[in-house]
């Protein structure tokens, strides 16, 4: 899951970054107006962290901007301002949810978690896909029950698909999704990503759809 | 000393110059009235003494008149016109008819000099008289003289009864005269004190938050007034909207220092060391309270000390569907079920963004404990609407019930507000005359009965 983090505060910054990588995320960080806005408008995201106290261009303006040209992404915004009626604008500028500073970093990662969930069409903290059950709040997936040892990248693309499920999610949107920018896009990562996880969670687990890409699906 | 209105002050001293105008006005013609007869009079008698100088027949022997005064009242007692002929010499005497047996009598030093002299005397009647005496010599055909004493007389009752209803006619018509002058005098400071009624109906109209500044449409005069309190309304909305900017940015600053500081704080905690971990969980606790005291304090800088003459339209209904909007997004909010019965034609009497915050920091301490539902109604109690807030959570004691308001007091020792949410609302609640009821709900958990006063159509 990638996320894009707009905050001029390094120090706070870092401490998100690093707690939303250790959750699972990909995080780009962008440190003023501008360019935060630039790059949530150009590139995709699933979920958008913005801080509204930003030097060269605000984060409500950058929000309105956003929403104006039809960019979705769901935005959690940051502030030290508390106000409801504040809160209330934030969120009638198109805000899907609002924190107030200081938080605590763990109720960050699970705002984030809820954003993206409901973002997805899961109104539930459980998916469930046939046997196999992801508990968000718990980064845990399980099979008929029993806990699987997952590593954090196969993790992610498990979560990832099983967020999307029923739909067929081509190779680059998963790497869009799953590695930071620098990452070689030609090497066949994702294929042998999807073939650990094949032998953890079940042959049939993940199908491949010819030509198209990746599913998890309960219809078999 | 209680100042007086402007009006009455207006009024008392034109009043004051009229009534002294006409008072000075009617002496004054009164007098002018009298002076003018009373010389008449006197020309009138001096021509009757000229006459009746002419008609004198005086001879050695006797003393007459070549005819009689042509006026009738000198034939008739008592008729008002009198006339005395004596030689000072013979002690001879005559006189008019109208004198019937009476005489005047006059001392020497009007007469001496031998001119014209006018003075009073009472007539045969008693009456005040204005008298014209002379002592002429006369050189008879035998080369002798007769020095003869002539007085004539006026009785002045005539005179003094036309005065008299000359004063009484003028008194009369100088109290109307007064009477209309007054009225011109209210009708003329009412119209020049219009503009000021209409500046207070506008101020009133600022005050009640109809409008917010005076209008353009007034009289040149009172225009530098109106630019003056225009302006200083301007001043006083940037002042406030700048002070808040700035108490606003401060805490954002300082906010997003004690994050960091929390920050490290954790990190701090992450060397697993018990000393630091210790350490840290003092930083933490400690920008907790400071991010708190200045949360509550930025808050309280924005609630509306508002004049109580303001009046405030907040649609209930819109405000509380923003709320429950915005909890929505929430990972508590998400899985409440919310039940709204609101009249959507209520609106209360509370700046919106108050009334905002006062709901939102009760609906959403709710949505912290409803297990999975919350109730939000509304009554009506006389020019007052009450709010309910029910949820369907654990509920809680009679003991933390009645703690709940009080700065710092929370509603559960487990959760992570401060309580200062609830002391906001309280003082929002105090501000606005209203009032708050806790008590145990039927659905199970906390109910809130928030008695707020409605706007009035």
């Amino acid at each position: 899951m990638r996320i894009l983090l707009v905050e001029d505060d390094l120090i706070i910054a870092k401490n998100i970054i690093s707690a939303l990588e250790i959750a699972g995320f990909i995080v780009e960080h962008e440190q003023d107006g501008e360019e935060g806005w630039f790059t949530g408008e150009n590139e995709k995201f699933d979920a958008i962290i913005l801080d509204l106290g930003l030097p060269v261009l605000d984060g409500l303006t950058i929000l309105k901007r956003w929403r104006k040209a039809n960019c979705n992404t769901p935005v959690l915004i940051l502030t030290a301002r508390g106000n409801w009626d504040e809160r209330v604008e934030g969120i009638d500028a198109g805000a899907d949810d609002y924190l107030t500073k200081p938080y605590r970093v763990e109720e960050l990662v699970a705002r984030i978690r809820a954003l993206i969930r409901r973002s997805t069409g899961h109104a539930n903290p459980v998916i469930e896909v046939g046997e196999i059950i992801l508990d968000t709040r718990l980064m845990r997936i399980s099979k008929a029950g029993q806990p699987i040892n997952l590593t954090p990248q196969e993790y992610k693309l498990t979560s990832f698909l099983m967020h999307h499920k029923d739909r067929v999610i081509d190779q680059m949107e998963l790497t869009e999704h799953l590695y930071t920018q620098d990452f070689e896009r030609d090497s066949n990562s994702i294929e042998v990503l999807v073939g650990r996880v094949r032998r953890k969670l079940g042959t049939n687990s993940i199908q491949t759809k010819r030509g198209f890409g990746y599913i998890m699906s309960s219809e078999k | 000393m209680k100042p007086t209105t402007l009006r009455l002050r207006l009024f008392a001293a034109s009043f004051a110059s009229i009534f002294l105008a006409l008072l000075i006005a009617g002496f004054s013609i009164a007098s002018l009235f009298s002076n003018h007869v009373e010389t008449n009079l006197t020309k009138d008698l001096t021509s009757q003494f000229d006459r009746l100088i002419s008609l004198i027949d005086a001879t050695p022997s006797s003393l007459a008149l070549h005819a009689p005064l042509a006026d009738p009242a000198f034939a008739k007692p008592y008729g008002g016109l009198y006339w005395q002929i004596t030689d000072i010499k013979t002690n001879e005497r005559i006189r008019s008819r109208s004198m019937w047996d009476a005489e005047f009598t006059i001392s020497d030093d009007k007469l001496l000099d031998g001119k014209l002299n006018e003075t009073r005397l009472l007539d045969p009647e008693g009456t005040p008289a204005i008298t014209l005496v002379q002592r002429l010599v006369f050189e008879l055909n035998n080369g002798s003289i007769r020095t003869l004493d002539i007085i004539m007389a006026e009785d002045l009752l005539v005179f003094y009864q036309a005065n008299a209803k000359f004063r009484s006619d003028l008194a009369l018509s100088l109290f109307f005269l007064a009477l209309i002058l007054s009225l011109a005098a209210w009708v003329q400071i009412a119209l020049g004190l219009a503009p000021l009624a209409k500046i207070k109906q506008e101020v009133n109209a600022i005050r009640s938050g109809s409008t917010k500044r005076l209008s353009k449409s007034h009289p040149p005069e009172v225009m530098p007034l109106i630019s003056e309190v225009n302006e200083l309304l301007d001043n006083q909305e940037k002042s406030i909207s700048y002070a808040r900017t700035r108490a606003s940015n401060l805490a954002h600053g300082l906010k997003t220092s004690l994050t960091i500081l929390g920050v490290q704080a954790n990190d701090i905690r992450k060397n697993n060391n018990n000393k630091t971990s210790k350490t840290a969980n003092i930083i933490e606790k400690t920008t907790n309270d400071m991010s708190a005291i200045i949360d509550h304090q930025l808050r309280l800088s924005r609630l509306n000390t508002r004049s109580r003459k303001n009046t405030f339209t907040s649609s209930l209904l819109k405000n509380i569907t923003s709320i429950t909007k915005a909890l929505k997004l929430t990972p508590n909010g998400e899985k409440i079920k919310w039940h709204l019965d609101i009249d959507d034609s209520l609106f209360i009497n509370i700046d919106e963004p108050d009334l905002l915050e006062l709901l939102g920091i009760i609906i959403e301490n709710a949505s912290i404990w409803a297990k999975d539902a919350i109730f939000i109604s509304n009554e009506i109690e006389g020019n007052s609407a009450v709010i309910i807030i029910e949820d369907n959570g654990l509920g809680l004691t009679q003991q933390q019930i009645s703690a709940i308001g009080k700065r710092g007091i929370k509603l559960d020792s487990k959760g992570s507000g401060t309580g200062i949410g609830l002391s906001i609302a309280s003082e929002i609640v105090e501000m606005n005359s209203g009032e708050f009821q806790f008590s145990k709900s039927k659905r199970g958990g906390l109910k809130v009965e928030i008695k707020l006063p409605m706007t009035k159509n």
